[in-house]
């Protein structure tokens, strides 16, 4: 099933190429089927749901690939990885909706390589072969940095080149940790396996888990990203376009905390558990210092970028706090993160897309231009900086509870990010919607954008007022992932 | 019987004029024929090497030597003419267009 | 089911006024027109009949003779130990709280209709009120603290909204960031609050915090009092948050931008509601404040500090909506030094009888500013009791409400607050309430004899509408006969928690002295502005100097912008090319010099290809044979 689920979107994507040269409206459309019929294979896992108690996936499948190093195709979801398809599979439909307008230029490539990304990234939620892990890891970088290199803005190629500097690095310390793995567990056992079952059950040494896991770990956080590796991000989200920058924001970041809830954690809950307190210290100097960056900005998209790896900092916080909530509150951030940035980048898109500016000091007064626009970007801003009854305010309360026990100081550190929050999030506010007009006249929203938006906004209401089915369908897996490490 | 050491002077000798001949001329045609000095160097060597060790495979390479030093001369006399047809020159301190 | 019928009424007087406001925002969203009639039925329709709902609940609660009612209506939050719902929780205190806002807000929600007539974002501007008035009243009914935190964080965002309502003008909007932002700092206080209390108690339960508390850490009397132990630290958090929300010192600055907003939203909002939500919630949380002598002390000092603070500040202002809400400022202090001094109901009873007094001043100046074209310096305008008489006599009982003249309602409530400051013999603060009370008087005629007597300036060209005085009118009576409320409120709050103290009297003489205060205070203001045919001329006995100190409160504002606002946005505009990126970007630099470096060598000259090949040779050569 998840098999059929990542080759009906590779086959998409082809056709949406080929497609291309007989009507360049065709890809869009074909976009949007593959997408639609790739929830077709998911549909009886989400009717089973989460009353598969007991068992450890809700669903997996393995078929042989290279036999000579054991290596297979080994794919399962469970609650986890399951609400992050799911996201990955709304969220491409939005990016499509975004990309709907705006690109016209070899529209056939264009959605070939969005539908491989979106298979790429699909596969790595659902690999749990380390060797086919970091395939569909590459197979999500790669049509990535084309897109942005192809279709972005001004400065295209500089933001492209970094992403994929950046991406590549950590996925080689990534490649090597696998081997060492992999390799360390062939010394002690015997036997080459990728598998990621098998390989849970071995205990490294402490020195080499130690090392181990550090690769793993800078791979996930430089996607995350946490600081001292996040400065990629700004780059690349000012230059893709909408539908990309969507794609990264709600998407491809995840893959970050994915990797940490689903490898770090668990395969080197020990190693995790030393370090914990460094990491809170570097994330709450992540929430911190995006904030403060997120305030500085003048670009509009820079700015949502930075309140990116603000918001991912939490992220991060949750995931070392290792307790239930926190790690609850953990998948919670990256769900609402996931809605509530792709709204925003999308609105900024369609506000660049009618004004070509996403400078703060040229837009102005927007709200009289274009009040339905500004009530959705407000929404949106308002739903990012944490206002309770929205899907981001339960993540990060949900984070923080969970993780007062462990770091009371660290927490009220991360208290002080929502204040920041608030601060930058009214700066979009202040800056773009109100004053002054100062823009020419446009049309507002149609129907495509209304119903995207309005509908990220329900799922925000509904994950702010009625989280509890997402958690009851996150807590097998934040079992499994706690149990190791808790104390 | 010539002394061996006698010829492995001579050889070097040779040899040293053609490295003489490419580091100082500046005209291709030259240094074309330098490199030849050179690979005769070696294959008197490589004569009087097989000779002292009673061996065939000197002369073996001196053939194999002479297929290439002739070949060689082909393709490079072959290039010099392109080159002296597009630029009008030979000197090679002027050919210096491949640096950048 | 008796139980499910009180349950639904509470959950439909939550629910209507923010139905009103879905509806409306879906019909703007999506194009519908509606008339400004539809929208006025729509609005201010859910809104008397949550009022009327309100008055049901009130009389189906008196069964309960002051009883708690908490009724759970769905699960929110469930993971192991963290288990949070929707519910509600009533009890005397929340019945005030949600009469007053539905009551106080309804008033105000007819009086905008004349108001905001000639708005363009008249529907906008009712989407945001009745907003506000649901999540205010899921604030006051929240029997978790999650909920309550929640409609906290509601209030907050429409209190936002609404002051920079006109958001045309940049200083509105730089107003309303301030309120949202300042408040949002005391929010972050009572989110730790929240957190702490969660680890320390293991709910989040309002109920059971308390009932936890008072057993985990009883009072101990044989030990040192002010000990900052936990409950002290919880407590303390608390009333940071408090302190946020109400505008308290020294997180008070933010109140008298908000006067940016529409005038009927500073009578809602920064006057009878949302600023008391710090009274509430301290109110509620009274067990825990008791168990700490500490945080009671910093309550009741907190309340001196910004009643003598925000009093003085009102002396100067020469803003009609500037020395109302500085004086909300210093009200709500008084209530803060009630609350200190244990006196909950002292307080309560105050920020009732507030709500209506403040409702009443801030409307009737905003009837006044309406008929006066949008005037609000009180310096141009003067003699204005003949040209508008109606408004003049509900000024006039705002002002004596407010100064606390003998029977009008904030004579009962703030001699309340007096009394028990004595009970508990705290005599300092006493002395300060006493002054405050003074000064209160000083400023609340000053206003009134600049506006309605001596010369006329201006003439008044609109005529109010119906809509305007009936809310007037009503408040009106409420703000004269409201304080013979205390009976009613005793009734509510007998057998339920012991707010109230019981009041016994003191000495006849500090009685009196009471009454004589704010009475001595109006005659002197009535004297000197008599002599100066009320003008303002006799400030400048004052040196300019102090003068201009007290006009810009005490330069507390200016203190913050110059220890916090500007270093960090210096701090921000230092660092905004990213440090961190220009590390990262120094790497490239870096390689891109080893590039060029190495790129001389590649400089097309065959013979130095071949000299440097032989040398390296020739090196290579010589290493291997000395090496050996």
């Amino acid at each position: 099933m998840l098999l059929e689920l990542i080759v009906i979107l590779l086959l998409g994507a082809v056709i949406a190429w080929i497609s291309d040269s007989i009507d360049n409206r065709l890809p869009k459309w074909i976009a949007v089927i593959s997408l639609l019929s790739s929830l077709y294979p998911l549909h009886p896992i989400i009717m089973a749901g989460s009353s598969s108690d007991g068992q450890a996936w809700l669903v997996s499948e393995s078929y042989p690939w290279i036999e000579r190093f054991n290596i297979s195709l080994y794919l399962a979801l469970d609650g986890l990885s399951l609400l992050l398809v799911l996201l990955s599979l709304l969220m491409g439909l939005v990016a499509v909706l975004c990309a709907w307008k705006e690109i016209s230029f070899r529209s056939g490539f264009f959605y070939f390589n969005l539908l491989c990304s979106l298979a790429g990234t699909i596969g790595v939620f659902c690999a749990l072969d380390l060797f086919l892990f970091f395939v569909f890891w590459e197979i999500m970088l790669v049509p990535m940095y084309l897109l942005i290199a192809i279709w972005g803005y001004e400065n295209r190629r500089y933001a492209a080149i970094k992403f994929f500097l950046f991406t590549q690095a950590g996925g080689l310390l990534m490649l090597l940790s696998i081997c060492a793995l992999v390799l360390l567990h062939y010394q002690n056992s015997g036997e080459l396996t990728f598998n990621y079952d098998q390989l849970l059950q071995h205990q490294l040494s402490e020195s080499s888990a130690f090392w181990v896991m550090l690769g793993f770990f800078i791979a996930f956080i430089i996607k995350l990203p946490i600081v001292p590796f996040h400065n990629w991000l700004p780059d690349a989200h000012t230059q893709a376009p909408t539908a990309v920058s969507v794609i990264l924001a709600a998407i491809l970041l995840k893959t970050g905390g994915y990797g940490l809830l689903r490898f770090v954690l668990p395969l080197f809950p020990s190693a995790s558990a030393e370090i914990a307190p460094y990491v809170m210290a570097l994330a709450a100097f992540s929430i911190i210092y995006g904030g403060l960056m997120a305030f500085s900005q003048q670009d509009l998209k820079r700015l949502v970028a930075y309140s990116s790896i603000s918001h991912m900092g939490f992220v991060l916080f949750g995931c070392y706090a290792m307790t239930q909530i926190a790690t609850h509150g953990a998948i919670m951030q990256m769900l609402a993160h996931g809605v509530s940035s792709a709204a925003l980048f999308a609105l900024v898109g369609a506000i660049q897309y009618r004004y070509h500016t996403r400078d703060l000091n040229q837009l102005g007064g927007l709200w009289l231009r274009l009040p339905k626009l500004s009530a959705l970007l407000l929404f949106f801003v308002v739903a990012s900086l944490g206002l309770p009854g929205l899907g981001n305010f339960i993540g990060e309360f949900l984070v923080l509870i969970g993780s007062f026990s462990a770091m009371p100081k660290l927490t009220i550190i991360a208290v002080c990010g929502l204040i920041l929050a608030a601060i930058y999030g009214l700066k979009i506010a202040q800056k773009a919607l109100f004053g002054p007009v100062k823009l020419a006249p446009c049309a507002d929203v149609d129907r495509r954008e209304m119903a995207m938006f309005v509908g990220l906004a329900l799922l925000l209401l509904w994950m702010g007022l009625h989280p509890q089915p997402l958690l009851d369908l996150a807590q097998q897996s934040v079992n499994l992932i706690t149990v190791g490490v808790e104390l | 019987m010539i002394n061996p050491q006698s010829v492995v002077l001579f050889s070097l000798a040779l040899f040293c004029i053609g490295i003489y001949g490419v580091l100082v001329r500046r005209n291709l045609l030259f240094i074309l024929i330098s490199i030849e000095i050179m690979l005769n160097a070696v294959a008197v060597l490589f004569i009087a090497a097989g000779s002292y060790h009673d061996h065939v495979d000197g002369q073996l390479m001196y053939l194999f030597i002479l297929t290439l030093a002739a070949s060689e001369v082909a393709v490079g006399l072959g290039l010099i003419i392109q080159m002296y047809r597009r630029s009008l020159s030979l000197d090679v301190d002027q050919l210096s267009h491949l640096h950048d | 089911m008796q139980d499910h019928y009180l349950a639904n009424l509470l959950m439909l007087v939550v629910l209507l006024p923010l139905f009103s406001a879905c509806l409306l925002m879906l019909s703007a969203l999506f194009s519908v027109k509606l008339s400004k009639t539809s929208v006025t039925l729509l609005a201010v329709g859910c809104m008397a009949l949550a009022a009327i709902l309100v008055l049901l609940v009130g009389i189906e609660y008196s069964d309960y003779a002051g009883q708690s009612f908490s009724y759970r209506y769905a699960n929110w939050i469930e993971i192991g130990q963290l288990r949070l719902s929707f519910g509600f929780y009533l009890d005397p205190l929340s019945l005030v709280m949600i009469a007053i806002v539905t009551g106080v807000g309804f008033l105000i929600h007819l009086f905008s209709i004349g108001f905001m007539q000639q708005d363009a974002d008249f529907q906008r501007f009712f989407i945001y009120l009745n907003l506000f008035i649901s999540a205010m009243l899921t604030l006051v009914l929240a029997d978790n603290l999650l909920l309550l935190f929640l409609g906290w964080e509601g209030v907050g965002l429409c209190s936002y909204l609404l002051i920079g309502f006109w958001h045309q003008q940049p200083a509105n909007i730089l107003a309303a960031n301030k309120a949202f932002i300042m408040t949002r700092i005391g929010d972050a206080a009572l989110a730790i609050a929240l957190l702490l209390l969660f680890l320390l108690l293991g709910s989040l339960n309002i109920q059971e915090i308390q009932l936890k508390a008072v057993q985990l850490w009883p009072l101990d009397d044989n030990a040192s009092q002010y000990r900052l132990d936990w409950v002290s630290i919880c407590a303390l958090l608390l009333l940071a948050g408090a302190i946020g929300k109400s505008g308290q010192f020294p997180l008070h600055t933010w109140l008298p931008d908000a006067m940016a907003g529409p005038t009927p939203v500073s009578a809602l909002i920064h006057a009878a509601t949302m600023v008391t939500a710090g009274v509430y919630l301290i109110a509620r949380f009274y067990q825990l404040f008791n168990l700490s002598p500490l945080a009671m002390l910093a309550v009741a000092s907190i309340g001196a500090i910004t009643l003598i603070l925000a009093a003085t500040a009102a002396l100067v202002q020469s803003d009609l909506k500037r020395i109302l809400a500085y004086s909300t400022i210093s009200q709500i202090g008084y209530m803060f030094l009630a609350l200190g001094a244990g006196a909950y109901s002292a307080a309560v009873f105050h920020l009732m009888t507030h709500a209506f007094f403040k409702a009443l001043l801030f409307l009737s100046a905003g009837a006044l500013v309406y008929s006066l074209g949008h005037q609000q310096n009180i310096f141009r305008m003067g003699g204005l009791a003949k040209k508008t008489p109606f408004i003049c006599a509900c000024f006039l009982a705002g002002c004596a409400a407010l100064s606390a003249l003998p029977f009008m309602s904030g004579y009962f409530s703030k001699d309340f607050i007096l009394e028990s400051l004595l009970q508990q013999q705290m005599y300092g603060f006493w002395a300060i309430a006493i002054i405050g009370a003074f000064i209160t008087a000083f400023y609340s005629f000053r206003l009134f004899f600049l506006i309605f007597c001596g010369d006329c300036q201006l003439n008044p060209d609109k005529k109010l509408p119906t809509s305007m005085i009936i809310p007037l009118a009503l408040l009106l009576l409420l703000s004269v006969f409201g304080g013979i409320m205390p009976a009613v409120l005793n009734v509510l709050f007998e057998g339920g928690p012991a707010l109230l103290a019981s009041v016994t009297n003191d000495s006849l003489a500090l009685h009196l002295l009471t009454i004589a205060t704010p009475i001595s205070a109006v005659l002197l203001c009535w004297l000197i502005f008599r002599k100066h045919s009320f003008s303002e001329r006799f400030n400048s006995s004052l040196t300019p100097r102090f003068k201009y100190l007290l006009f810009m409160g005490w330069g507390i504002d200016r203190l913050q912008e110059k220890i916090f606002t500007q270093p960090f946005i210096r701090l921000c505009q230092a660092n905004k090319n990213d440090f961190i990126d220009r590390l990262s970007q120094l790497l490239s630099h870096i390689s891109q010099y080893g590039h060029r470096q190495l790129q001389r060598l590649q400089n097309g000259k065959l013979r130095w290809y071949a000299a440097s090949l032989i040398l390296s040779a020739i090196v290579a050569l010589l290493s291997i044979v000395l090496l050996r």
